[in-house]
């Protein structure tokens, strides 16, 4: 692998290694987003992986936001 | 396929009839393509961060990861209801191959594409800014253009430096051919000494990238979304039996 950057090998690959975040990828109500798994039943957006600006406008899924996946699970 | 705009009635709902949400949990690196029907005649592509290729980088990186944007480009050419692509690009660089080959998909698109420089498109964002129909730099924007150096286990041997001169070249082929920077300009830029405090190269800002040739014009959101619908105008008439409508 060739990294082409301006950012410096040590900044990239630091020697000590902080808590990983642990992202999940998942599609949610259609969309890709990256979610956080805080323990319980919930999962906090991290980020949202999508090409369509709309995707980005939608209030539920902004950054930050809690989501329950497993609502609709125990019908 | 569900609606966007109508999150509460089917939150947590996927697509897939028989899988269960656990197991479209648990299938990790799976990427969404823009589907059919409600989607944006414009389609707007961010490469932000690092561009990560083969590896995985450190999570305190933050990456724009190949495996995400080269289905995103394939599905843009394949929906019929996106008509254009907008490449937005803040990037420090990455992944000599993974940022040509996200560079490659982009020239080669069969639909009109537009890329703003923002913040930053150093190194490896190069290749991909010139990629696209037309590109467009902000005034504040800057973009680095420095030699490839060798990350991990280097061998002292002559074939090491060849083989970082064919990356390089690779590199320097691309940008010339879809830019009107010459092979010269672009390479004594490449190679100057004393404009970068850590390297060799040289940071150009803004104009001065327009004014080698590298870039399109100085402009943001606004003239790249007119530039754009443009582009998308003069490619309508082929598209038969599309409707005129207005542009997003």
């Amino acid at each position: 692998m060739t990294l082409y950057t301006i950012v410096p090998e040590e900044i990239i690959f630091p020697h000590h290694h902080e808590k990983t975040a642990n992202l999940i990828e998942m599609i949610y109500n259609g969309v890709h987003v990256m979610v956080e798994h805080d323990g319980g039943r919930t999962f906090r957006i991290d980020r949202i992986v999508s090409t369509d600006p709309e995707d980005y406008m939608n209030v539920h899924i902004q950054p930050g936001a809690v989501i329950n996946v497993f609502e609709h699970m125990n019908h | 396929m569900d609606n966007a705009p109508l999150p509460n009635e089917n939150e947590g709902k996927q697509e897939g009839k028989n899988s269960t949400l656990i197991e479209k949990i648990q299938q990790l690196g799976a990427t969404n393509v823009p589907q059919l029907s409600q989607d944006s005649k414009i389609h707007c592509l961010t490469i932000i961060g690092q561009i990560e290729g083969h590896m995985q980088l450190p999570p305190q990186n933050k990456t724009t990861k190949y495996e995400h944007v080269i289905p995103q480009i394939v599905a843009i050419e394949q929906n019929p209801n996106i008509e254009g692509l907008l490449v937005i690009l803040n990037t420090v660089g990455g992944d000599v191959e993974a940022g040509l080959a996200i560079a490659e998909m982009l020239a080669s698109l069969s639909k009109p594409s537009v890329s703003i420089v923002l913040g930053g498109g150093h190194s490896i964002g190069v290749p991909i800014a010139v990629s696209c129909d037309h590109s467009y730099i902000a005034e504040t924007a800057t973009m680095t253009i420095h030699p490839i150096r060798l990350t991990g286990l280097v061998i002292g041997v002559p074939q090491t430096f060849e083989y970082l001169d064919k990356m390089q070249e690779r590199v320097i082929k691309f940008v010339t051919r879809h830019s009107n920077v010459t092979e010269e300009s672009f390479k004594d830029l490449m190679f100057a000494k004393g404009n970068l405090t850590r390297d060799i190269g040289t940071n150009v800002i803004g104009a001065e990238a327009v004014e080698i040739g590298m870039i399109d014009d100085v402009g943001g959101v606004g003239q790249a979304m007119r530039k754009l619908n443009s582009f998308m105008e003069e490619r309508r008439p082929k598209i038969a039996g599309e409707e005129e409508g207005l542009l997003q």
